[in-house]
């Protein structure tokens, strides 16, 4: 007869005991008496748990105090905090004490918006934000002031860059620096050009390393005529935006319109463009043949923007989404008739236009004939128009 | 001839014909029902649920029955299927003890009762938000591993996001 008994493996495993031989030879386990007992269990497994924190931070109601739970939930919950940092002129500071002396919590920043810090940034802290979130960095949005050199170059190392949006920075940059900087971004696939001055260097624009994959590029300040003209703008480019670009005469827009239109699907000009002209971008439907989304002030398009020159008829044009909005300014209210459009929506030229918004300050009657036309025939493709103040 | 039945047996062993559609709110049933019976039931079909007591299998069934014919989105994201108000019935369905909901919320996991699932852990998140550590620790049965000391450290690294 066998001197050994059978040992239940998998009880012993799940709740280590001790084999012990008795005084007969027979070995046999001994579980201890501290295994958790029914009591000792959470009432829910872990992972449901988290799931409601989960859902906590998806309502923006995730707070600190979470973390103080217990040492598991610690570890569970910090990337949730950090992910997307909240960050306002009051807490800043705390924030970058806190990613100062703790290098471990910067790899769980994915977003960091700095719009809101003005008077308090300084350009050693945010290259420190950003040289400490860099490894896991998706979107940063640079703040008005303090976003100088140091800043610039500790951008090189995020790798994981996808959005870069310098719109608010009002210190001079230098765009072969800012190039130099984001040339390696192999991800980054929005940019969005600083609204202040820029420096550039004629003879660079042309050789200028543009990210591989950059599919929105949103140009403002001071960027310059020969700029528009020279540089090759990658073919990944779709979505290009305008915005405060005092410097840009029509000619440019025209050239790089005659030159890159056919690429583009989405194309955003507002105001203020003080040198353009009161009819500069009419010939944007005949250069911009695919866009599926245009926005456009009133302000630089004249009477004949939606006649048959411009406006050819193409019975593939995809354009979807039109937006016409207004500065506002003497004379703005007369410019554009809502025959025109109608007649070009009656004639088949915007066959895939479904949703038109306006603004009020074009000055049309939302009761009169040819308004009511474009909101019949929207409205039919299951559009409409929305007029706004 | 009455229709066969899903006869679900509860951890204390109480049998509960069930009409397939309502069971098949749960796509574990679901999807045992189509490995076993891939042409359909053609005799009554006992499934076990072993870790279900038969109190809240009756409640999770009882949700099954009154949403057997609605249909829940599966394509949203995270963030929609996160912040979705829930339901007004679901919202009162929900309106037991703590004990039951944790149950009701653990059968919903195991039985792969997804809007169930959600609308439950939706229940105690709106239950908890304004907790202390310290309650919730009592609510969740989660045992305190951190000194004092390390409690404070992690209030003070942490302050600046109170601020929100």
């Amino acid at each position: 007869m066998s001197q050994f008994e059978k040992v239940d493996v998998l009880r012993h495993a799940l709740t280590p005991g001790t084999l012990e031989e008795k005084k007969d030879g027979k070995v046999v386990e001994v579980f201890s008496n501290n295994v958790e007992s029914p009591d000792d269990l959470m009432v829910l497994p872990t992972e449901l748990i988290l799931y409601i924190f989960e859902i906590l931070y998806y309502r923006n109601q995730l707070k600190p105090k979470f973390l103080r739970i217990s040492k598991l939930f610690h570890i569970l919950l910090l990337p949730m905090i950090y992910n997307y940092p909240v960050l306002k002129a009051t807490n800043f500071f705390a924030f970058v004490e806190t990613i100062s002396n703790n290098k471990k919590i910067g790899e769980y920043v994915k977003q960091l918006d700095l719009s809101y810090i003005i008077q308090s940034g300084k350009n050693a802290f945010v290259a420190k934000l950003l040289k400490r979130s860099k490894k896991n960095l998706i979107n940063f949005v640079a703040p008005q002031t303090s976003f100088g050199l140091g800043p610039l170059f500790a951008l090189r190392n995020c790798e994981k860059l996808k959005i870069l949006d310098l719109r608010l920075v009002s210190e001079t940059l230098n765009l072969n620096e800012l190039f130099n900087s984001i040339r390696n971004l192999k991800d980054l696939e929005k940019l969005s050009f600083p609204r202040s001055s820029i420096e550039i260097d004629a003879e660079m624009i042309s050789q200028i390393h543009w990210p591989p994959k950059l599919s929105a590029l949103r140009i403002s300040g001071g960027i310059s005529d020969e700029f528009l003209v020279k540089s090759d703008l990658p073919l990944s480019i779709t979505h290009l935006e305008f915005a405060h670009c005092p410097m840009i005469k029509d000619y440019s827009v025209t050239t790089l319109f005659a030159k890159f239109g056919k690429n583009l699907k989405t194309l955003k000009i507002e105001y203020p463009m003080p040198k353009l002209k009161e009819d500069s971008l009419d010939s944007i439907f005949r250069f911009c043949p695919n866009l599926t989304t245009l926005l456009v002030y009133v302000d630089y398009i004249s009477g004949g923007f939606f006649d048959d020159d411009n406006l050819l008829y193409y019975p593939d044009r995809p354009l979807r989404n039109l937006y016409i909005d207004s500065s506002g300014m003497l004379g703005t209210s007369t410019k554009l008739h809502p025959l025109d459009l109608a007649l070009a929506l009656t004639d088949g030229r915007l066959p895939n236009v479904k949703n038109i918004r306006c603004t009020a300050k074009l000055g049309w009657d939302p009761q009169s004939e040819y308004v009511s036309t474009i909101i019949e025939i929207l409205e039919e493709r299951n559009g409409g128009l929305y007029l706004g103040y | 001839m009455s229709s066969p039945k899903v006869i679900l047996t509860s951890s204390d062993g109480e049998k509960f014909p069930t009409d397939p559609k309502v069971a098949e709110k749960s796509i574990l049933i679901k999807n045992m029902i189509v490995d076993l019976s891939p042409d359909g039931l053609e005799e009554d079909f006992e499934i076990p649920v072993p870790n279900v007591r038969a109190t809240v299998l009756q409640k999770v069934l009882d949700w099954c029955e009154h949403h057997k014919n609605t249909i829940f989105p599966e394509d949203e994201d995270e963030d929609t299927k996160k912040t979705t108000p829930v339901d007004e019935w679901d919202r009162n369905f929900l309106k037991v003890d703590q004990e039951m909901l944790y149950e009701i919320i653990s059968a919903a996991n195991y039985l792969n009762i997804k809007p169930l699932l959600d609308a439950g852990c939706k229940t105690v998140a709106e239950m908890i938000r304004n907790k202390s550590p310290e309650e919730l620790r009592k609510i969740f049965n989660i045992v305190n591993d951190f000194t004092p000391e390390e409690e404070a450290a992690i209030r003070r690294e942490n302050e600046w996001a109170e601020d929100r």
